[in-house]
């Protein structure tokens, strides 16, 4: 038994056969005769043509990150295609194949050029870029020289190299590669963050890997960071013991993921936060009860205009296609502040953050609005959607935009286009005005949905992106819990539900006060909702009643 | 000339990730966008150049757009940091 210690990024172990693989070093071989060209314009068009390949399969690989890991893996890609056409190395390199030197040389000269820059940083994280250089440099040697870097495995082993490009570490084939340790590596290299978001167990920087290893049974630690070679039966043991207790408790929070929870009695439902109607599918694929908010801001900036009614249209019915479950509640156009949408040619204001904005805008140009509920309220006629009015302040803003909803319903009713009467129509509670007078915007309301950022920076009057004055927004003020007590209760009181969908719904610390405050909802972004699920049933112990989705509408 | 002043709110500073989306951003438009820091300045078309003024979480830079479409680059440019968290 031989142990190898490096640093676990995934806290996962595999146990299986390993197998090194040869670091492919392409374009190694190349002497100094073939450095150098007669025929430059022949080597510019092969690095040319290399580089439009290379541009190529990074844009692929970072739709297959998007699948397989998540956004912000793409972007590791995203950013290579960007490092490979930046000026800095694609530039270089022209300018080095125009002085003579050959595709490949240029490529390495101009890659080692960056690498030494990176290297000399005194920040680690810029150290660790180097290897994202090497990694299209890289590829880009691979392509000159015919090759591909990706993996194959006719046997599910345990993979062992000095590095693995992030292109490799996507490509591995999750049936075949048990796991993976590398000799080289960070714990914040592209490759480590790759590795936990698709959950493959491995083990960075484990420096050299002795050839003993290959073939032999090892277990891959990725808590400890361990490459157990040869391991005993005793600790071969422990480690499949703990396999087991890991998958069982994968499963039970998987299982969390499809099912519905009550606390005292009362179902709860978690559903998601999106700015997009193409992020409804990932909302249904976390386990999202429905949408408990749709920033309906992104829809006006895509466009460069205000999206038409129509298009509007598409987005809302899409977005309840995507969750397939429970409600999408729409918050109306909440432009203004530090969300400016040029195109609607607002004034500059000396305090945006207490000026024109959200319903106030809307109530302004009422066309605008009028044009959204229009939309929203078409949705409705297939979908179950709810419309939130943002910034709220007091009653009477409030029986304004109700009326305006109620002479577009007329409009719709007299056109004979189809629409729902009843679609719900809440108030987002964001400032202390509304959080005060709860009660009386309950007469009027059918939802309370809480955005607790800005109730929190206008209740402490404190910018939350001011550095100097942000700690006072820390936390939750005491000011701020009673108000989000008052606003609960008298939800109860007036017999409506209130959630909550600001940051501080993704808070599990506080999840417990939320419920006994009579919230029965909290919207989250995706991610949160099975750790959120799975608290909740924490707290309502045995008693958890557990029901699979029936699509029906929420609680009272 | 358009400036935006900036602090940067991730907690990794303006790595490669971010840089990548600034970068992918200001080359949508033809106006010359510069990023400052201190004594250091950048061009926000090239991600080394961006990468390589190391901002850190809480450093601030802003942002200088000169150029026919500085307006909705600005806007863009804004959009993007806000969007990213960067």
């Amino acid at each position: 038994m031989r142990i190898i210690k490096g640093k676990g990024v995934v806290p996962e172990i595999a146990v299986g056969r390993f197998f090194m693989l040869d670091k492919k070093d392409a374009g190694a071989g190349i002497t100094p005769s073939q450095s150098c060209t007669a025929d430059i314009s022949a080597e510019l068009e092969l690095f040319r043509t290399a580089a439009n390949t290379a541009a190529k399969e990074f844009e692929s690989l970072a739709i297959i990150a998007k699948d397989r890991a998540g956004d912000a893996e793409a972007e590791i890609f995203e950013t290579h295609r960007l490092m490979l056409l930046d000026d800095d190395l694609s530039g270089e390199a022209e300018v080095l194949i125009k002085e003579g030197q050959s595709a490949i040389s240029a490529i390495r000269i101009s890659g080692d050029r960056l690498k030494a820059m990176l290297l000399g940083s005194d920040s680690d994280y810029m150290r660790q870029r180097a290897a994202d250089v090497e990694a299209v440099c890289g590829k880009l040697l691979e392509i000159l020289s015919g090759g591909t870097g990706e993996i194959k495995l006719t046997v599910p082993a345990v993979i062992g190299a000095f590095d693995l490009t992030p292109a490799q570490t996507l490509t591995l084939d999750r049936d075949m590669v048990l796991g993976f340790v590398t000799g080289a590596g960070g714990s914040s290299s592209h490759t480590a963050i790759l590795a936990r978001s698709m959950n493959i167990p491995a083990v960075v920087g484990a420096g050299e890997i002795p050839e003993e290893a290959d073939g032999a049974t090892v277990i891959l630690d990725g808590c400890e960071g361990l490459l157990i070679i040869s391991p005993d039966e005793d600790t071969l043991n422990i480690y499949k013991n703990r396999m087991e207790e890991k998958i069982a408790e994968r499963k039970a929070l998987e299982a969390m993921s499809d099912v519905s929870v009550s606390y005292k009695g009362k179902k709860i439902r978690i559903c998601a936060n999106i700015a997009d109607h193409a992020e409804a599918e990932k909302a249904r694929l976390s386990g999202a009860d429905g949408i408990g908010l749709f920033r309906s801001e992104f829809l006006y900036m895509k466009y460069g205009r205000p999206p038409t009614e129509d298009e509007q249209l598409e987005a809302y019915k899409a977005a309840a296609m995507g969750v397939g479950r429970g409600d999408v509640i729409i918050r109306t156009l909440d432009a203004g502040a530090d969300k400016d949408i040029p195109y609607l040619g607002m004034k500059k204001e000396p305090n945006p953050a207490l000026g024109l904005r959200a319903i106030r805008l809307c109530l302004r140009r009422e066309e605008l609005f009028c044009k959204q509920l229009k939309a929203l309220l078409r949705a409705s006629a297939k979908e179950n959607i709810s419309i939130l009015l943002p910034m709220i302040t007091g009653a009477e803003e409030l029986l304004t935009a109700k009326k305006i909803i109620e002479r577009i319903k007329g409009e719709l009713a007299r056109d004979g286009i189809a629409f729902d009467p009843d679609t719900p129509v809440g108030v987002m509670i964001e400032t202390p005005s509304a959080a005060i007078i709860a009660d009386r915007l309950a007469e009027n309301a059918d939802f309370f949905s809480v955005g607790t950022n800005d109730l929190i920076q206008y209740t402490m009057a404190a910018d939350r992106q001011n550095s100097d004055v942000s700690y006072l927004c820390d936390g939750v003020p005491e000011s701020v819990m009673r108000l989000l007590a008052n606003i609960g209760s008298c939800a109860e009181n007036a017999g409506i539900w209130a959630g909550i969908c600001g940051e501080l719904a993704a808070d599990t610390d506080l999840t417990e006060f939320f419920l006994e405050s009579g919230y029965t909802e909290l919207s989250v972004s995706p991610p949160h909702i099975t750790r959120i699920k799975k608290k909740i049933s924490e707290l309502s112990g045995a008693s958890v009643k557990a029901f699979r989705h029936d699509g029906k509408t929420h609680m009272t | 000339m358009k400036t935006i002043k900036h602090i940067v709110k991730d907690p990794n500073g303006i790595h490669a990730r971010p840089a990548g989306v600034l970068v992918n951003t200001a080359k949508k438009f033809s106006s010359d966008i510069t990023i400052h820091s201190d004594d250091k300045k950048g061009d926000c078309k090239r991600i080394f150049s961006v990468m390589g003024m190391s901002l850190k979480c809480g450093d601030s830079f802003r942002i200088e757009i000169v150029g026919d479409d500085e307006d909705a680059a600005e806007y863009a440019i804004k959009e993007a940091l806000t969007s990213s968290g960067i």
